[in-house]
């Protein structure tokens, strides 16, 4: 294993925006290298400034760190906020950029190699896989290196779902946490339109929801009321909940495990009396002509086209598409053609309930390999990343460089918007440019600024959402108990998950396509919760249990 | 003694025989001398690369830690393989696999040999480059475009299903019937296989002598004689040697392009061994369950290769075989 | 040929040929043309699902989006010297392997063969290889890509076949005049088997324009990406939830349209394909036979 030590050692090499200067980096920290270096540190990058207080490390340290590179945002080690940290800490952050589509697949890799880079980030899995064979530096040990994250995890309303980050009582990981963002869930949207055309109100209620999607159908029965960009279970979970059931949330289309808050504890959706409804409500959607045929196989392109092209008049996905995507392209044929959000509905129980993404990326975890050489000093700088300057430099740059402030609130220096503002994607641009952002690796993310780039309708939207939040008509998803459960449990759960899912899977199509009758739907849920639905839940439950004694 | 004596009187001409035998093996091997010596390298090559890491085959033993490495981590016996073959649903699977490759077979390996015959009987030269050019284009689509414009054709308001209506029939529900699934995968299979795979088939045809053709005219030989007498006896050999390694891999139905066509509806029929595999492969990282899958496949397609080896071997008198 | 007169039969066959090639190509090219004329049209008419038949408009944004990428020069480069570089040295090493295989008097032969043989179907796996790899101090070095995959099993059999085709006068008639096994390799065999090494140029030439996995398990540097990693990243963004971050957990950042997609599908195959026509010039039929004679 000693060689892999040596090339991981051997230069990380780094191509700038402009692919015609290359800085040469040495992983330092780690003594000499047997491999030959193919080039000499870029001075420009590395003044030594060991000497010079006021730094959060006295002695310079390298750090090598595996991040995704989105399509349209390429990472550059050459980058103000990468200066920046520099200036600040004395620390030399190496990025290695990984293809986003890819990066699951070069993660594993080094680590059922076992040669990790010095930070990568992985998920909630991985961790599971592997923490427990001491690959990971435990967190939990350098507690006092880290009073930043610490206080970011403990804050009243994150501690509930921080704790399920912990494996075995450790903590292994810097999640990604939120500092500020503009509200996103996924929504009931609807042509308004349509309904202005028959004068038909907002409905309020589900079953009203179901009789104005009739009365557009009716008026116009070419089109369809919904479909789902990611199959059945996706359109089924963003329902279930609302209808006062739930699985399948977020993008958990193989799981039908959720949280439900009634009675504190975890369900498999499927099984419970509840989830028939929700059958029920997309069958009688097919009968009706609302869904479309093509709901269970379509992909996001395809979804995208009859959403733009007047195909679909409502759907239940994100609120932001409609102000990015649908409302541009359908404005160019009619321009009073858009879709709008309705509030959250009151369900056939009477309640008012719905989801929202998750508040931080508690699934997005960075860890430290156990074999750094300095892993105070690497803890130390992590920790940097949620303090205040910390935060102010990975979401934003330098100040009066990149940004400014203004009444008290940081923003993007205009002329990097002006530079950017014919790019595809304004932000992800921006973010590449200087560095910064979830896009990069900031890990305490603050997303204020894109209430500048961004379409008014989104800024609004999130405004509503987060309204709702606090009316508490809308709760986020709860993070995953997947570090919570115990080693044998988690064998369990392997098998009984597919086994489970592979039935399920098999027959909701026939439910919904009037295949097989819904009388028979108590049958199937028994027969599901026979097969293992019902262990899965016990399974859940007793890990929520240990999270919740923590 | 006379056993002593019985030994004795064998022993000699088996001696005999082994020094002969050593002496033909000696005269051969100093024969293929030279042999050995443009061997060298690739032998080399398949020690390394591929039998260097035949090691780790013994992962589907194992409860792998990569900390502990190979050879550290625990064993565990059987235990993947009993849990593979106690899957629900395991004769399915392995039914939908199996019938996957065989009409893969049976529709998808014939048509770039009859291609390729067919454009072998092209007179103008500039046709026959122009339709190697085209049909050989599909080749370069990744499997995700492939099944993201299958998706987009098949529909219930697609371009096919557009067709069937315009003439006047009803629009099918290609994805979600189980029944289309195969024809679904494997048509589209030799849309985007058959131009190249008809490239080898051309090579092989170019090797034949043009007189044959002529002497064939000249004795009456129509077209379509022609080809069943000098053109597929031609490339008899690559079809053969073709055939063995197809059947080899009878089991090896890869999950990329199906994961990409399947859903709940059509389990039924598409649900394969790699894409169950995968679908569990979704709960974590899972190399010991893994390889044990693969080592099933690879033992049971050996066999299979083997067994269709020795029969190919005896048709054609020990020349038609892999080995 | 065209001398001789046809028979009626002859003459059906050759019109239903022409035909059935001709309905085969449009065919093939259908689906093809349809992605391209995606891929120049407006976005957002593509968006719509308006391009059928013809473009609608005409945009060549999505090309220009495609090469805007900074790495994409440095990548295209990468991937030439992967493909030319790699495709000698399989080239080569097949045909080392494939020619003492194909001689009935090769001593072992059939051993070797099963052996080979049994590579294909027995293969450790990922981690295996990349073990493998980097013991021998290959990672992170153009010779991870060029050196695991140097034979494939599968060409080499074609390949050998191929020799084995070659008349055995040819061999017995060079072993007399004293030649041995190099001469007849690299004066007969070789020489008389361009168009079959020319179609193992394409199919190795191909692959490893079309690889990416293996850049992605064995390359640890950016600047050494080959360019189908690259274009990958742009396909699938949006498509694959990556383990996580914003743009997954809205499912939003990166709503790629499908012109682009489309676009990176041309822009990756065109360089490949001017290899062809290159190539197709030796597949003359009686090119072996010309070297017969001569």
């Amino acid at each position: 294993m000693k060689q892999y030590e040596r090339l991981k050692r051997a230069c990380a090499l780094l191509v700038c925006m402009a692919c015609t200067t290359v800085f040469f980096a040495g992983c330092g920290g780690q003594g000499a290298s047997g491999t030959p270096v193919s080039g000499t540190e870029d001075s420009a990058l590395q003044e030594p400034k060991e000497d010079e207080s006021g730094k959060l490390l006295d002695k310079e340290l390298t750090i090598e760190m595996l991040v995704q590179e989105n399509a349209y945002a390429p990472i550059s080690q050459d980058c103000a906020v990468l200066k920046a940290i520099y200036d600040k800490t004395n620390v030399k952050l190496v990025l290695k950029p990984v293809p986003a589509s890819d990066y699951g697949t070069k993660a594993s890799m080094y680590m059922a190699t076992n040669n990790l880079p010095d930070a990568m980030a992985v998920g909630t899995g991985n961790i599971k896989d592997y923490a427990r064979s001491g690959m990971f530096l435990n967190l939990s040990e350098y507690k006092e290196y880290m009073p930043n994250y610490m206080k970011a995890l403990n804050q009243p309303e994150r501690k509930a779902d921080a704790k399920s980050l912990y494996l075995d009582g450790n903590l292994y990981s810097f999640a990604r946490l939120e500092k500020f963002r503009i509200g996103t869930a996924t929504c009931p949207m609807i042509r308004a339109d349509l309904l202005e055309e028959q004068d038909i109100p907002m409905p309020t209620t589900w079953d009203e929801f179901y009789q104005v999607m009739l009365k557009v159908k009716e008026k116009h029965p070419d089109m369809y009321a919904m479909s789902s960009r990611m199959g059945t279970n996706y359109l089924l979970g963003q329902l279930a909940f609302p209808l006062g059931s739930g699985g399948f949330e977020e993008f958990k289309t193989n799981n039908g495990v959720y949280y439900e808050p009634d009675e504190d504890k975890y369900l498999y959706g499927p099984i419970q009396p509840d989830f028939k409804r929700v059958v029920e409500f997309v069958h009688n959607m097919y009968e009706d002509g609302l869904l479309d045929p093509d709901y269970a196989v379509m992909t996001r392109d395809i979804c995208w086209e009859k959403l733009s092209s007047g195909k679909l008049f409502a759907y239940y996905d994100n609120d932001t598409f409609a102000a990015r995507t649908f409302n541009p392209a359908l404005r160019e044929v009619d321009p009073n053609a858009r879709f709008e959000m309705i509030a959250p509905m009151v369900n056939p129980e009477g309640t008012t309930r719905s989801l929202r993404y998750q508040r931080d990326w508690l699934g997005h975890n960075v860890v430290i390999s156990s074999k750094v050489d300095r892993p105070e000093d690497v803890v130390k700088f992590f920790d940097w990343m949620y303090s205040e300057e910390g935060t102010m430099i990975t979401n934003f740059g330098v100040e009066g460089e990149t940004y400014y402030m203004e009444n008290g609130e940081p923003i993007i220096a205009p002329e990097l918007l002006e530079r950017h503002k014919n790019a595809d994607d304004v932000i992800s641009s921006i973010y590449s440019e200087i560095g910064a952002g979830s896009n990069n690796f900031a890990l305490y993310v603050d997303e204020s600024w894109f209430k500048q780039t961004s379409d008014p309708l989104m800024v609004e939207c999130g405004e509503r959402i987060d309204q709702w939040t606090e009316e508490g008509k809308m709760m986020s998803v709860r993070n995953s108990l997947e570090l919570c459960f115990t080693e044998e449990d988690m064998q369990r759960l392997k098998t009984l998950d597919p086994n489970v899912m592979t039935l399920f899977n098999q027959e909701i199509d026939k439910f919904i396509l009037g295949k097989r009758p819904m009388s028979e739907w108590d049958a199937f849920a028994k027969e599901l919760a026979e097969q293992g639905a019902t262990e899965i839940e016990e399974i859940y439950n007793r890990a929520y249990d240990k999270v919740k004694s923590i | 003694m006379e056993t002593k004596y019985k030994t004795a009187a064998y022993g000699a001409p088996l001696q005999y025989r082994k020094e002969k035998r050593l002496q033909s093996m000696r005269r051969k091997i100093k024969q293929s001398g030279q042999l050995y010596a443009i061997f060298f390298l690739p032998l080399v090559y398949f020690l390394v690369f591929r039998y260097g890491a035949m090691g780790w085959l013994l992962l589907a033993f194992k409860d792998f830690d990569p900390i502990k490495g190979l050879m550290g981590s625990d064993w565990v016996g059987l235990s993947h393989f009993v849990e593979f073959f106690s899957m629900p649903d395991f004769w399915k699977l392995l039914r939908n696999t199996l019938l996957i490759s065989i009409y893969s077979i049976l529709f998808s390996f014939p048509v770039p040999i009859i291609l390729a015959l067919l454009v072998n009987e092209v007179g103008s030269r500039r046709f026959k480059k122009v339709v190697q050019s085209i049909t050989y284009l599909p080749h370069f689509f990744s499997v995700v475009i492939v099944c993201g414009m299958i998706v987009d054709f098949l529909t219930a308001d697609g371009l096919i299903n557009r067709v069937i209506v315009f003439f006047g029939g009803q629009p099918i529900s290609f994805l979600t019937d189980p029944k289309w699934f195969r024809t679904i995968y494997v048509v589209s299979g030799i849309w985007q296989g058959a131009g190249w795979g008809s490239i080898m088939y051309l090579a092989a045809l170019n090797g034949v002598d043009p007189q044959l053709y002529e002497s064939a005219v000249i004795d009456g030989a129509s077209k379509i004689q022609q080809i069943g007498h000098i053109s597929l006896p031609a490339i008899m050999p690559i079809i053969s040697v073709q055939l063995l390694m197809n059947i080899g891999s009878l089991l090896s139905v890869g999950y990329e392009k199906i994961i990409l066509l399947y859903n709940g509806a059509t389990y039924e029929t598409a649900d394969v061994i790699s894409t169950y595999v995968y679908r569990r492969g979704l709960q974590g990282a899972d190399y010991g369950y893994g390889t044990a899958v693969n080592l099933f496949q690879s033992v049971i397609s050996l066999l299979l290769v083997i067994i269709a080896n020795k029969a190919a071997n005896r048709l054609s008198d020990g020349e038609g075989g892999l080995w | 040929m065209g001398t001789k007169r046809k028979t009626t039969g002859d003459i059906i066959f050759t019109i239903c040929n022409y035909l059935i090639l001709t309905v085969c190509c449009l065919l093939v090219i259908f689906p093809i043309y349809y992605m391209f004329i995606i891929s120049i049209s407006e976005g957002y008419a593509v968006l719509r699902g308006e391009v059928k038949w013809f473009p609608v408009g005409f945009d060549l944004s999505a090309y220009k989006a495609v090469l805007a990428s900074p790495d994409i020069p440095k990548a295209y480069a990468n991937t030439i010297i992967y493909t030319v570089i790699g495709t000698f040295i399989n080239v080569l090493m097949t045909a080392l392997c494939a020619y003492p295989l194909s001689r009935k008097k090769f001593y072992g032969r059939n051993v070797f063969s099963f052996m080979i043989i049994f590579t294909m179907f027995f293969d450790a796996g990922m981690i295996a290889n990349f073990m493998v790899v980097s013991s021998l101090h290959l990672y992170n070095t153009i010779w991870a890509i060029v050196l695991p995959g140097a034979i494939n099993a599968w060409y080499m059999v074609i390949m050998r076949t191929f020799f084995q085709q070659l008349p055995e006068e040819l061999y017995e008639s060079a072993y007399l005049d004293g030649a041995g096994d190099f001469i007849v390799f690299t004066r007969i065999a070789l020489p008389l088997s361009v168009p079959t090494i020319m179609t193992m140029v394409l199919f190795y030439a191909v692959g490893h324009w079309n690889s990416w996995f293996n850049a992605l398990i064995y390359l640890d540097d950016k600047v050494k990406y080959p360019v189908q990693l690259i274009m990958r990243n742009i396909v699938l963004s949006g498509e694959t939830a990556a383990i996580s971050g914003a743009a997954s957990v809205a499912g939003d950042v990166g709503i790629i349209a499908t012109n682009i997609k489309y676009a990176v599908v041309f822009v990756t195959m065109l360089p490949i394909l001017m290899v062809y026509p290159f190539i197709q010039k030796y597949f003359v039929k009686g090119i072996l036979v010309g070297a017969l004679k001569g």
